[in-house]
């Protein structure tokens, strides 16, 4: 019950941080981080009031990916064969986050795909921590 | 005085075509906030912006600095010309170079100060005055269509944009909100042109809140800014060489009026859509294209677009080709001129480039602050043995240093310091920094071109993004921006 909480939690609270750390290092690598112009231009209280909006804006469906972490891990990563698979329905759920609500995915579909893979690492890395406490 | 400036001013107001047949009239704001804010660029600039208002009949009401106040409200920078004979002032000016050189005021060593010679001024700039003018204005005429233009000095706002201010005559100042509520008066359409600094916050004169919120005004608004509520604008140079003129005016009136400021015609058309005339869209988009400075300017409805922008999309990294439009088309020519390449990672080309400008005004930045740590040994250097040989120069406005003045010693000083080892050094040192001052400016106009490729890639997404993602009234709302600002410079 504590495992599924803290999940639920971490992930809720970092899926926007996370979400915004990846598309920032998308649009460095492309060349085209329109953030970064922004912290060039605009005054610093501009983006942190951008970056709270969308905490909030985002709560919601980062309740939900901390809600879907939470049916995994009870479903897949208690048993052996299915603990490979593990947090395989964070990245599925942020992909069709994309499709769901936005008219052109495919300008966002890295974005979300990538924040997916992360936001998995975060979950495997609790569900491992806590798994090696429990064995050891 | 004051009864005498109002009472002129109501005179003048009543002289003006307020006749019951709406028209249009624009209303001219100029002048810096003090003699030493107000270079002479700034009454050129009025003077011309007159030229071409009045040249298709537009009536304008022009407020410059300290309205018909015979004191010296200009100041500018002499430059010799070859043939003219010098005024005693510009022949003492130059025997005294080597001193003013010596205590780091040969730029004030060159200034001179007048009157301003614009036409028909109908009152002065500061701020209550302007004010109760204003109000004035729109409440006699509240159906007649303004064009409101502003060309002086501007301060950021630590709040919120619409407190970004036009710096007034007599060290005053008004808000945007201040004249949001001037502006409510009226019930026409206005458009505006504010070319200061930080003059992007102006644009909160087109909506109904002037804090916050993207719910337009019911009286139409926009207008066109050199820069945004976050940055410094180009010019206000205290130059009246009209070569040197890059500000956001010089291009944007140019283009309305087919010629540039010295009455060449302009190589290119300005009427795009060709349909007869230019409007002040079309004006603003030659400016962004042709403008080589560093201003990132902008209109009402593109910061419309900025301020419409949702978090799910502005933290979102924009991804695969542009779509098809204005903007686009503007990003596509502006990279083109600066060999961007538009098919291989253009946004990485951007970057290096943008990277490479920042380095080098860095580099020069760096190089400035060690030329003037030797201008400064030197001068300590020379001013050590002058006072010497003059121990009265230590204390400049005292009756000992007067007397220097008086008896011509002053001379003498100038002389003597104009044959020291050092001085030639101390001459080269400061022509260097004044070169390294135009090189990093120069730089800087590079590194906001880049910058501009940015914001026009950013525009042309977010024009697309908003037919895709905002409401009905927020659409309809951008498309009466673009309409109103679409107009040409007679309204009706």
């Amino acid at each position: 019950m504590f495992i599924s909480v803290l999940i639920w939690v971490v992930m809720t609270l970092a899926a926007w941080p996370v979400y915004v750390v990846v598309n920032f290092a998308i649009g460095y690598f492309m060349g085209e981080c329109t953030i970064l112009d922004l912290i060039d231009q605009e005054p610093k209280r501009n983006l942190i009031e951008s970056y709270k909006e969308g905490f909030m804006g985002s709560a919601v469906f980062a309740g939900i990916l901390g809600l879907v972490a939470v049916i995994d891990y009870q479903l897949l990563s208690k048993n052996r064969l299915t603990g490979y698979f593990a947090g395989i329905f964070i990245p599925i759920f942020c992909v069709a986050l994309a499709f769901i609500f936005y008219k052109d995915p495919n300008d966002v579909l890295v974005g979300f795909a990538l924040t997916g893979v992360a936001m998995w690492v975060i979950y495997k890395i609790i569900d491992i921590g806590f798994r090696i406490r429990r064995t050891g | 005085m004051a009864l005498l400036r109002a009472s002129l001013l109501l005179i003048g107001l009543c002289l003006l075509p307020l006749s019951s047949a709406r028209a249009d009239q624009a209303i001219l704001i100029g002048g810096g906030y003090n003699i030493n804010g107000s270079q002479g660029q700034i009454e050129l600039n009025v003077s011309w912006i007159q030229d071409v208002l009045n040249k298709v009949n537009m009536p304008v009401v022009t407020f410059f600095t300290d309205g018909d106040d015979p004191a010296p409200d200009v100041h500018y920078l002499h430059t010799k010309v070859e043939g003219d004979e010098p005024s005693p002032v510009d022949q003492l000016a130059e025997q005294l170079e080597p001193v003013a050189r010596l205590f780091d005021n040969q730029i004030a060593n060159a200034r001179r100060f007048k009157n301003h010679e614009i036409k028909s001024v109908i009152g002065g700039t500061e701020a209550s005055s302007l004010s109760n003018a204003l109000a004035d204005l729109f409440e006699a005429a509240p159906d007649d269509p303004t064009l409101l233009v502003f060309n002086g000095h501007g301060k950021q706002s630590k709040t919120t944009p619409d407190k970004v201010t036009m710096e007034l005559w007599d060290d005053t100042s008004m808000t945007a909100a201040e004249l949001h509520s001037l502006m409510e008066k009226s019930n026409a359409a206005s458009r505006f042109v504010f070319t200061q600094c930080y003059s992007g916050g102006f644009h909160r004169l087109a909506y109904k809140n002037p804090e916050q919120g993207l719910e337009l005004s019911s009286n139409m608004r926009c207008g066109f800014t050199a820069e945004s509520a976050y940055r410094l604008a180009e010019g206000c140079s205290a130059s009246i060489d009209s070569d040197d003129y890059r500000d956001y005016t010089t291009f944007f009136f140019a283009a309305l009026d087919g010629y540039d400021r010295q009455g060449e015609i302009l190589g290119v058309e300005t009427d795009t859509n060709s349909d007869g005339q230019v409007s002040m869209r079309e004006a603003h988009f030659y400016t962004l294209e042709y403008a080589h400075s560093t201003d990132l300017s902008r209109s009402t409805s593109e910061d419309y677009l900025s301020a419409w922008q949702p978090w799910y999309l502005k933290w979102s990294s924009g991804r695969g080709s542009l779509p098809n439009n204005e903007y686009a088309k503007l990003y596509r020519t502006l990279a083109d001129r600066h060999s961007i390449p538009l098919s291989d990672s253009p946004a990485k080309h951007i970057r290096e480039k943008m990277n490479m400008y920042k380095d080098t005004a860095a580099q020069l930045h760096l190089r400035g602050i060690e030329i003037r740590h030797e201008i400064r040994a030197i001068q300590d250097e020379l001013i050590y043995a002058a006072q010497r040989k003059w121990p009265s120069l230590s204390g400049p406005y005292t009756a000992l240093f007067q007397s220097l003045v008086v008896s011509g010693e002053m001379i003498q000083v100038a002389q003597w310091v104009s044959e020291q080892p050092g001085y030639l050094s101390l001459v080269d040192l400061q022509n260097e920094d004044q070169t390294l001052s135009d090189s990093i400016l120069d730089a800087e106009r590079n590194l906001t071109q880049m910058q501009k490729l940015f914001e026009f890639r950013k525009l042309a997404r977010l024009q697309n993004q908003l037919y895709l993602y905002a409401k009905p009234e927020e659409v309809r709302d951008y498309e009466k921006l673009v309409a109103c600002e679409d107009s040409p410079l007679i309204f009706k």
